[in-house]
């Protein structure tokens, strides 16, 4: 059962920048999914994502370091 | 009135049809206009359709190594740019590689197709632009440090606004490319192939109707993932790992190295990158999109090699990929790309098959030459005074099989270009082409043997021309698979007029990489030579039939010493025996 | 009186038109590829008076056959040294993009024997290396030694030498001087075009067929000399013309995939005829379906093919484009549920199920059987018995998998691969700029006229046209032939260089050649010809075909020439870019007899009432449906659908709404209903 919740990220037509999800890598545009990681406050880019960390990626590599 | 379509076995397969002779008439108006050469002989581009959320519904793909970015990049664009940014009459082109497009050259269209004043899909293709500026002539510049220098990066901008030119956009582009004229001819080309796609999904639209294309559309994805899935199933779960080197980036001559996991659990499939080298100075780096397509590819390789699934968003969304960003399989700003895609992504396409072969070992293959064996050239034409500019590649060997050797001259396993023919070639060119052929023992021993390199030989026939490559597989060679032996390694050497040997072209010119540089200016009478890698061999070379070694040694594709030396077979002994 | 013959892979059409009476008189025999001979024995004494035919056309699949089967002697390939590997490295592409075991199609020869001499021309034509007759030797050995008892089969192939052909002509005479019976073919002669692979495949291909071809034309000849009064007799072309078979047999390439141009050019004469000069003409047979185009008249030409995948062939031939859909492609259901039609097929062996041969998977035969729509008691015009229930009770097996009934099922495959036609021609219509909506549909084949009405409604076309004898119109095309030579080379020149008088000479040349393969064939003094140029803007890719003016290639020729490039570009493109270079990139000639047009035949019509059985036409079941015998419709009744109509070899379906009727030129022209007026 996922605590996690859509967030809304800065937006300005003239930022040139991008951000890339930390656990999957794709990128991250106007919202982020955010959620509980075991270390922190993950942002990640989909629900689909933290079903990743949970099932795999924190299994593999240990959990990630949030905020 | 719109035709009653039932949405069963029998109407879905319709659709599917429907949907992806739209993307198929797309692809056919852009071949046929473009002006770039790696449009329409190399048909180094692809065409989608979407749904309003950018979900890919049906393409028209010629070029595996888009598969990354098809399902992605429109839907990151209407993500960023949000649906309200779009207007009946819009085109948007972006080819910025962090935001998608396989690298630099690449440039993404996408047009959205309103109905009744409501956004209902969209329209889209990629496409390779010859010449988009930055430091190297034909945009490949194999020492570039940053995205700066392999040409002008467009983040999503309307060409289209309203149905109108948006003049300021274009000129600022035609400003910055080497050849605005090809530049032009292409971007017409995609934009008229995109208003076929208006044109026709509109059409399906009066035939069907809305509701039906709507549920329609995601049905079709539904049936495509349950498909895969369903394939997926069928190989046996576990952690399949495998690693690689690199042997340079172009700006420094260490090698790097990418790491997967690949975890096949139940219906999905993970490939993981934790744990490659971060991203790289030179142009080595591959986007995620690139990643992405690597990962695809090879998949189908061992889940649907007969293309039965119809491509849309469903059948990647088994697929799940981590590449962790910063590192060489998904780079950030400002680390240079153009490389990633042409000469990581085949090796990545090698290293995942070799990751997969204990659990498909019958679908996968050793490794291929692995490289898009980049040449770059360009100049002034001595017989018209006109500037010219290609990008040339070539074939190389394909790996050996469980049960077949490798195919020869092969081009990459992400792209399906056809080579340029000597006659067309040298019409265009001040290049004498002195031979071309295949590469005798380039092929990697094994009881089936990998396929056969080519090389070729050019003479500089005008006063100068300037080259830039981006070869590999040179110092770390094609792996075989099951003990069968690694394939040649590629090179490319200079000869300049007068000289006797052909030497290196770091030993000549001091370049930092003996396979990637940029401007390098050779003379009247100097001469080019590569040549590419060989297939991998699966199986020991001690198993294969002697009588078959024997037809190789008689068709000149393995020598009577390596005949020998590689497989124990004498074909003196064998010949007078026979 | 004209005889023609078209050879399938199960069956042989005979047609003999008599020109005076108007008659038309037809036989089918099972096809005997292992001995062609016996198949045209079989269908001659079939048919009565073909000893008063005057000219005879054969279609033969004799050389397509040889290569797809890859049947044929090994041939030596001699090209420039340095370039052996051209037909092994080919275009670089696979056919497959995920298959890993998918092998490179073999070229028609063998890289032992692809030998290299020291020679070079330029891309202007110019020797930049002369021919070293040293390095001929090496062929001395292989001619002597390889080739043994046998005539050594030859393939001469340098680079450019389409603009200077030297260096192929000395080759040619040192391997006569060694080898008096060589069967030489050279690139120059056989297809002097640009692209050294497609040009070295053409003339692989040619040398490769030639043994069978010449077996082929004396066999056939023999039989034909032995029944008919008609000393010569010819073999038709991939381009559709005739070419009299000894001259053939000399450059038997001109043969390939000749099957399917006849029946482009029957249906180009009915639809003419019948008033729709422009038409997408579909034949659909056992295996697949051929389409083709005729735009006012004329047959739209290609100027390269495949005979297979890998074997590319650089000779003009009449546009057709294959698909896999045929009576015998299998309906099935993939592993995600959804029904498919094809591509595979069950051909004529086993079949489809009601055949009775073994086919245990339904085909679109079962299917049209099981609606009704094709008659199991009048299967080829009585000729073969066919068992409708066993189609039907696979189809309903294979139904329940999918929730529908026997029925249903075999209307969706129906409607499944007529989808899968409209499709396939929608596309060959974008591919050559076309609308087809301006387009009447010509159906013909065995299956063609079953399925024809539907493809039309998918393609928002309003005309169907069946000319008569649908399953022969094949056999029928090859006999109205005209003797029809197309001669291309590879010319390179740009318009902002000054002119030069070599142009106008090399056109001539182009012209002559073709006249004087023409006179080979038939005789004519006043030779038809059209002369045409390929130019595209300097940077394009794809050339656009344009008619010379009515003059010599000079100066003003050349001019005149290039505003006709402009306004054509315009008319296809939506634009033009004055004062952009444009570059000449072929030289064409077609060179025919003119011959007056066959005679239209009138079909008396026998009169009858129509027979009634249950079709299905829609999901609402069968209808009580009334069922003519083609002979049965006279000239100028307009029916209403719906209907069937029937001819020994082929079924017509007509829906509710339709009208249709026959034509004087005993064409069944038929408009389809509903919004289509």
């Amino acid at each position: 059962m996922s605590t996690g919740e859509w967030i809304e990220m800065s937006y300005v037509w003239h930022e040139t920048r991008v951000l890339n999800c930390p656990v999957c890598g794709r990128l991250i545009l106007r919202k982020a999914w955010q959620f509980d990681g075991g270390d922190g406050l993950l942002r990640v880019c989909s629900e689909s994502c933290e079903e990743l960390y949970e099932s795999y990626w924190k299994h593999a590599h240990g959990s990630m370091k949030g905020q | 009135m719109p035709e009653t379509l039932k949405l069963d076995s029998v109407g879905l397969h319709v659709l599917h049809n429907a949907l992806a002779n739209v993307a198929a008439e797309m692809a056919l108006v852009m071949m046929k206009t473009a002006y770039s050469t790696i449009f329409n002989e190399g048909l180094d581009f692809s065409t989608v359709l979407l749904d309003r959320e950018g979900n890919l519904i049906a393409e028209k793909n010629y070029t595996p190594s888009m598969m990354g970015a098809v399902p992605n990049t429109v839907r990151w664009a209407l993500e960023e740019l949000g649906e309200g940014f779009f207007e009946p009459g819009d085109v948007v082109v972006h080819n910025d590689p962090y935001r998608g497009n396989c690298h630099m050259p690449e440039h993404m269209m996408m047009k959205p197709i309103f109905r009744d004043g409501e956004l209902v899909a969209f329209a889209g293709c990629i496409g390779h632009v010859a010449e988009i500026g930055g430091k190297a002539v034909g945009s490949f510049a194999s020492d570039a440090t940053d995205c700066y220098q392999e040409g002008l990066r467009l983040p999503p901008v309307k060409l289209f606004e309203r149905g109108r030119y948006n003049e300021q956009v274009w000129r600022i582009v035609l400003a910055n490319h080497r050849t605005p004229r090809n530049t032009w001819g292409d971007f017409h080309a995609m934009i008229g192939a995109l208003n076929v796609g208006e044109r026709r999904m509109a059409a399906l639209f009066d035939r069907y109707g809305r509701d039906v294309i709507r549920e329609g559309s995601a049905r079709l994805i539904e049936y495509s993932e349950r498909r895969l899935r369903a394939e997926i199933a069928e190989l046996p779960d576990g952690e399949y790992s495998a690693e690689m080197w690199v042997e340079d980036d172009g700006v420094s001559t260490d090698p790097f190295q990418v790491k997967v996991a690949v975890v096949i659990r139940g219906d999905e499939v993970i490939a993981d990158f934790t744990g490659s080298s971060r991203q790289v100075k030179g142009p080595m780096n591959a986007v995620y999109v690139v990643a992405a397509s690597a990962v695809y590819n090879a998949v189908f390789c061992v889940t649907d090699p007969m293309t039965l699934i119809p491509r849309n968003s469903g059948c990647y969304r088994p697929i799940r990929i981590i590449a962790p960003p910063g590192t060489v399989v998904n780079c950030e700003h400002p680390a240079p790309s153009v490389g990633g895609n042409t000469d990581l992504q085949p090796k990545l396409i090698d290293l995942l098959l070799e990751a997969l072969a204990p659990a498909a070992p019958d679908m996968v293959a050793a490794s291929t030459g692995g490289s898009s064996s980049n040449l770059l050239f360009g100049g002034i034409h001595p017989e018209t005074g006109q500037f010219f500019s290609n990008y040339h590649y070539d074939g190389m060997g394909t790996g050996a099989t469980l049960s077949k050797d490798g195919n020869d001259a092969e081009t990459t396993r992400h792209s399906n270009c056809r080579n340029t023919p000597i006659e067309v070639f040298e019409q265009r060119y001040p290049l004498l082409t002195i031979n071309h052929g295949l590469v005798p023992d380039s092929g990697g021993p094994g009881r089936h043997r990998g396929g056969l390199a080519t090389y070729r030989t050019l003479k500089v026939t005008s006063d100068e021309v300037t080259f830039s490559a981006l070869f590999d597989r040179c110092k770390i060679r094609p792996h075989g698979l099951a003990d069968g032996m690694d394939g040649m390694g590629s090179e490319i050497l200079v000869r300049r007029a007068g000289e006797s040997t052909f030497r290196r072209f770091d030993e000549a010119f001091g370049v930092a990489s003996p396979t990637k540089f940029t401007n390098v200016v050779l003379y009247r009478g100097d001469e080019l030579y590569y040549r590419t890698a060989g297939g991998g061999g699966y199986g020991p070379p001690a198993e294969r039939d002697p009588r078959l070694v024997l037809a190789d040694v008689r068709d000149g594709c393995v020598s009577r010493d390596a005949a020998l030396r590689d497989y124990g077979v004498s074909a003196d002994q064998l010949e007078g025996g026979t | 009186m004209r005889l023609g013959v078209d050879t399938g892979g199960t069956f042989s059409d005979f047609i003999v038109i008599d020109e005076s009476s108007g008659e038309i008189r037809t036989a089918k025999v099972p096809s005997t590829p292992s001995n062609p001979p016996d198949a045209i024995r079989a269908g001659l004494s079939n048919l009565a008076s073909a000893d008063s035919v005057d000219q005879i056309v054969v279609g033969t699949t004799v050389a397509t056959n040889a290569v797809i089967q890859r049947q044929g002697p090994r041939v030596l390939l001699i090209t420039n040294d340095g370039f052996t590997d051209v037909p092994f490295i080919a275009r670089l592409d696979k056919e497959r993009l995920y298959d890993l075991n998918w092998s490179r199609p073999r070229p028609l020869v063998l890289r032992r024997d692809s030998v290299g001499v020291r020679g070079r021309i330029d891309h202007q034509g110019r020797e930049v290396e002369p021919l070293d007759h040293s390095s001929l030797e090496a062929i001395q050995a292989w001619l002597l030694t390889q080739a043994g008892e046998e005539p050594p089969v030859v393939a001469i192939c340098c680079l450019f030498s389409y603009l200077r052909a030297n260096h192929e002509q000395a080759i040619a005479e040192f391997v006569r001087s060694v080898r008096p019976d060589a069967v030489i073919s050279l690139s120059h002669e056989v297809s002097p075009v640009w692209r050294e692979y497609e040009r070295a495949s053409t003339t692989i291909t040619d040398a490769f067929i030639k043994p069978v071809v010449d077996q082929y034309v004396d066999g056939v000849g023999a039989e034909l000399r032995q029944r008919v009064r008609a000393g010569e007799w010819n073999l038709l072309a991939s381009n559709g013309g005739y070419l009299r078979a000894e001259e053939a047999s000399r450059r038997p390439v001109r043969l390939l995939l000749s099957g399917l141009a006849g029946g482009v050019i029957g249906a180009s004469f009915f639809a003419r005829a019948a008033g729709h000069p422009s038409v997408f003409t579909l034949d659909m047979g056992g295996t697949s379906c051929d389409i083709g185009v005729i735009l006012d008249g004329e047959q739209q030409y290609a100027q390269q093919f495949q005979v297979a995948w890998g074997v590319p062939v650089s000779l003009p031939c009449v546009a057709v484009d294959t698909i896999g859909a045929g009576g015998g492609s299998i309906i099935w259901r993939d592993k995600g549920g959804l029904l498919r039609v094809g591509p595979q097929s069950a051909g004529a062996e086993p079949g489809p199920v009601a055949y009775g041969k073994g086919g245990t998977q339904p085909t679109l035969t079962d299917a049209n059987l099981a609606l009704g729509r094709l008659d199991p008691g009048y299967f080829l015009g009585g000729a073969m018995q066919v068992d409708a229930e066993a189609s039907l009770r696979v189809l309903g097996e294979l139904g329940t998998g999918l929730g529908l009934s026997a029925s249903e099922l075999a209307l969706a495959a129906v409607r499944t691969a007529d989808e899968n036609m409209a499709n396939a021609v929608r596309l060959i219509a974008v591919d050559r700029g076309l609308d087809q909506r301006d387009f009447a549909l010509v159906a013909f084949g065995g299956a063609g006229p079953l399925h024809a009405r539907m493809v039309a409604e998918r393609l928002d076309i309003g005309t169907v046209l069946i000319p008569p004898h649908p399953g022969l119109c094949s056999a029928f095309g090859a006999a109205i032939a005209q003797a029809r030579v197309d001669r291309v080379r590879s010319y390179y020149f740009r318009s902002d260089q000054p002119y030069r008088p070599q142009l106008a000479d090399v056109e001539r040349e182009v012209v002559d050649d073709a006249v004087r393969e023409l006179r080979r064939s038939v005789e004519v003094s006043e030779p038809h010809v059209i002369r045409s140029a390929a130019l595209r803007y300097s940077g394009q890719n794809y050339e656009l075909e344009v008619r010379l003016p009515d003059r010599d290639l000079d100066g003003e020729g050349w001019q005149e020439l290039l505003r006709r490039f402009e306004a054509e570009h315009e008319r296809q493109y939506g634009f033009a870019l004055p004062g952009e270079a444009v570059e000449l990139i072929h030289l064409r000639a077609t060179a025919m007899r003119e011959e007056k047009p066959p005679r239209l035949w009138s079909f008396p019509a026998v009169g009858g009432e129509p027979g009634y059985r249950p079709v299905w036409f829609g999901d609402d079941g069968p209808e009580n449906c009334a069922v003519y015998r083609r002979e049965q419709i006279p000239a100028g009744l307009e029916l209403a659908g719906p209907a069937i109509v029937e001819d020994a070899d082929s079924t017509t379906v007509v829906f509710a709404g339709d009208t249709f009727r026959a034509d004087e030129s005993g064409v069944l022209i038929l408009k389809l209903g509903g919004s289509h007026a």
